[in-house]
């Protein structure tokens, strides 16, 4: 065979060779089999756990990772087989829905945290609106919210714009975020001139500025709710995970960052 | 910058792409040249079934593969058997990028297969050749030059797909994220511009590079004279 497709086909399979040789690397065992725990966690609470990842892996003896996402998302992404050990939702709503299909494992579900909402506003905004009625004007349309068909901070935004009567408005109005992460994002980007996520995911932020918090009572109570999913291979690590949360330890970081404790 | 994110979905997309063309592959090879060298009742179906990743959306793709190769379907729980699992993982990724790059590489291989002179392979096997012989002695030779092609259009498709990658496989960082997963992600993080940017500018580099490739294989005469090279006078067109 001439040089020229030998070498091609060499490079090929150098290539992949590496790639695999990479994935190879990442998962070879340590000495000291610790379990891996896979932790689906909502997108408002990515740094929060990152910052307790380190604690955690030491006092739980295990290899924590996350990920995060919409709680709507990862729910469905579990129920369609993806391996997560752990769920932390945003809302106890996707909880019951795996609960329903019977994913979760029984007497495992604990609350770990609270949070609140704001309506925010990138800093250099000149107007900002002082209450949710004023979200009815053009000047703040689209708002950056949580797609409110399954996001649980949109699913909350929408309920308490509903409770003032505005949220018949806004129809069209909303630009809807795949997560609340995503919806800050609108915001900080400045595409959206306005958006409604937690308090936490702004609390260290300088781009954006808090207008005002949005009254708990027009909405169903915020509570991230933990479970262990019952495909893991290790229910009883991950139990003490979620169990770890609701610790002093867990508590007194959920707190640190701006969490509410749980109801 | 989030250089770790970046390398990662390098690697990620790398290994996925590759592996789906390596999937493909064969399937591709059987249908281009069946496609090319005969005639049969149901062709104008096969040949729309083989399309058809081509022209419907690829979410819809992802979609049909998702349920197929679910944990609660039967294909699944088959799997779930003897311990494989293709949803939320790298390989249901590459799975996914095969099925979006078959199209392609059927439709190359066989305009490859075409130039062919039919009568070079009728002469082989006049002296007793087998069809496989046939293929790999008279066939492949002639042809390498679009099959190679063939196969890093397939790999550029790959590196691109994103809609049934996603439905697939998730959006699981260091598993599943591949480059225009990692762009969407960043794009869709506060702080994740400057990644954005380092990913799509690696991701157009990487297309070039695949292009380059191409052209270096087929002697710098283009894509397209590659998978129909110049007939030779007196054989037929």
């Amino acid at each position: 065979m001439r040089a020229k497709p030998l070498l091609l086909m060499a490079l090929l399979v150098l290539c992949g060779a590496w790639s695999g040789g990479c994935d190879e690397a990442s998962s070879r065992a340590p000495a000291v089999e610790k379990t891996k725990l896979r932790v689906a966690i909502a997108a408002s609470l990515q740094d929060v756990m990152a910052d307790m990842r380190e604690v955690m892996q030491r006092e739980l003896v295990a290899d924590i990772e996350f990920v995060p996402g919409a709680s709507s998302t990862l729910a469905k992404q579990i129920e369609a087989g993806l391996d997560a050990d752990v769920f932390i939702s945003a809302s106890s709503e996707w909880v019951d829905y795996l609960e329903k299909q019977a994913l979760t494992t029984r007497g495992t579900r604990l609350n770990v945290a609270g949070n609140r909402l704001v309506v925010i506003a990138p800093s250099n905004s000149s107007s900002v609106p002082t209450s949710l009625r004023d979200l009815k004007e053009a000047a703040f349309h689209p708002i950056a919210i949580g797609d409110p068909a399954h996001v649980p901070a949109g699913r909350y935004a929408r309920q308490a714009l509903e409770a003032v009567g505005v949220w018949n408005d806004l129809k069209g109005k909303t630009a809807d975020a795949p997560d609340v992460r995503a919806a800050l994002a609108f915001v900080t980007s400045l595409q959206c001139r306005v958006g409604i996520v937690y308090q936490t995911d702004v609390a260290k932020r300088l781009d954006v500025r808090v207008c005002f918090p949005v009254d708990p009572l027009l909405h169903k109570p915020i509570v991230y709710t933990g479970v262990v999913v019952n495909r893991t291979k290790d229910p009883e690590t991950a139990y003490r995970l979620v169990g770890w949360l609701t610790g002093p330890r867990g508590a007194e970081m959920f707190r640190s960052e701006g969490f509410l404790p749980p109801q | 910058m989030d250089t770790d994110a970046i390398m990662s979905a390098v690697t990620l997309s790398l290994l996925c792409g590759l592996v789906a063309v390596a999937l493909a592959l064969p399937v591709g090879t059987g249908l281009a040249w069946v496609l090319a060298r005969r005639e049969f009742g149901g062709k104008p179906v096969v040949e729309a079934l083989v399309l058809l990743p081509l022209v419907i959306p690829p979410v819809v793709t992802g979609y049909l593969i998702l349920m197929v190769f679910m944990p609660t379907s039967p294909v699944g729980r088959l799997l779930e058997m003897v311990g494989m699992r293709v949803a939320f993982t790298w390989l249901g990724a590459a799975l996914a990028q095969a099925v979006l790059a078959l199209p392609m590489l059927v439709l190359s291989l066989r305009v490859a297969f075409e130039s062919v002179d039919p009568e070079l392979e009728e002469a082989a096997r006049s002296v007793g050749a087998s069809g496989l012989r046939v293929f790999f002695r008279v066939t492949l030779p002639m042809s390498w030059h679009g099959m190679v092609a063939g196969c890093l259009l397939a790999l550029a498709r790959a590196l691109g797909e994103f809609g049934a990658t996603v439905m697939v496989a998730g959006n699981i960082e260091g598993e599943t994220r591949t480059l225009p997963l990692a762009i969407y992600s960043a794009m869709s993080s506060p702080e994740g511009g400057t990644t954005a940017a380092g990913l799509v500018v690696i991701a157009i580099a990487m297309a070039c590079a695949v292009l380059g490739v191409c052209r270096w294989v087929s002697g710098r005469t283009g894509l397209v004279s590659a998978i129909r090279p110049r007939t030779r006078p007196g054989s037929h067109a």
